[in-house]
């Protein structure tokens, strides 16, 4: 049985969210989340133009609500981020 | 004095109203990227990288829930990227201790495990604008499938399979 399709997660967590000039930061631990309400799609960008991307995981053609919070780090690094 | 208290006050709370408007309204101008102890990963860099969490899916129409109370990367690392371009990294997760909840007491995954297929990642934004929360969208490096699961639709139970609902 497989899913299908991709997620978008929030980085941050619900109480520290990562925005714009919003707790943009280094640290040594760093996360991902997924919302109540995860966003649907996403903009990406690629030599200075943005691609707007809809991506949701499926099972048997049914749509799958996730959850779940991941804390990334670097192996070799003591304090890293995710800046604009 | 109370009015000079006032006046003091509601400059105070028009300053803040601004700055909080400022603040909603920034706009990135590139990326996002990633920083490693304070520069910016370049194109064709990568490092190394680890995580651990949970997650878990659930189909509401049907009740279904499976949660996987360990997550772990492998074969994980982050890239770096120039001017307007996203950060990207690359993952395999494996999930581990899955439980399903609400498809029958007797259903559950093989071996408590679930393996996606390698990962991509790529940084984003929620807006058009370049503004608002950083997203991390995560799909199948090459085609559709995100994992597979082995098997939450057979267990032998008395001699007898037990067929799960989905």
């Amino acid at each position: 049985m497989s899913l299908l399709g991709g997620v978008i997660a929030a980085l941050g967590t619900s109480t520290k969210p990562v925005e714009v000039g919003l707790n943009e930061a280094q640290a040594k631990v760093n996360s991902y989340s997924f919302p109540l309400s995860p966003p649907a799609r996403i903009w990406t960008e690629s030599a200075g133009s943005l691609t707007e991307v809809h991506s949701g995981l499926t099972l048997n053609g049914s749509g799958l609500a996730v959850a779940g919070v991941t804390e990334l780090e670097l192996e070799s690094a003591p304090e890293w981020g995710i800046f604009t | 004095m109370r009015s000079m208290f006032r006046s003091v006050f509601a400059v105070l709370a028009a300053t803040l109203a601004l700055g909080a408007l400022a603040a909603s309204a920034q706009a990135a101008t590139e990326g996002p990227f990633y920083k490693v102890s304070g520069t910016r990963l370049a194109s064709g860099s990568t490092k190394v990288l680890t995580g651990k969490g949970f997650f878990e899916f659930a189909n509401k129409g049907l009740g279904v829930l499976v949660s996987c109370h360990k997550e772990a990367f492998s074969s994980a690392k982050i890239a770096g990227s120039t001017g307007a371009n996203a950060g990207t990294l690359e993952a395999t997760i494996e999930l581990s201790e899955c439980e399903v909840e609400g498809n029958g007491p007797l259903c559950t995954v093989e071996g408590g495990k679930i393996k996606t297929t390698a990962l991509k990642g790529t940084l984003g934004y929620a807006t058009s604008t370049r503004t608002g929360r950083l997203l991390l969208l995560l799909k199948p490096a090459t085609g559709s499938t995100f994992a597979t699961v082995s098997s939450w639709e057979g267990n032998i139970a008395n001699g007898t399979e037990i067929r799960c609902r989905s």
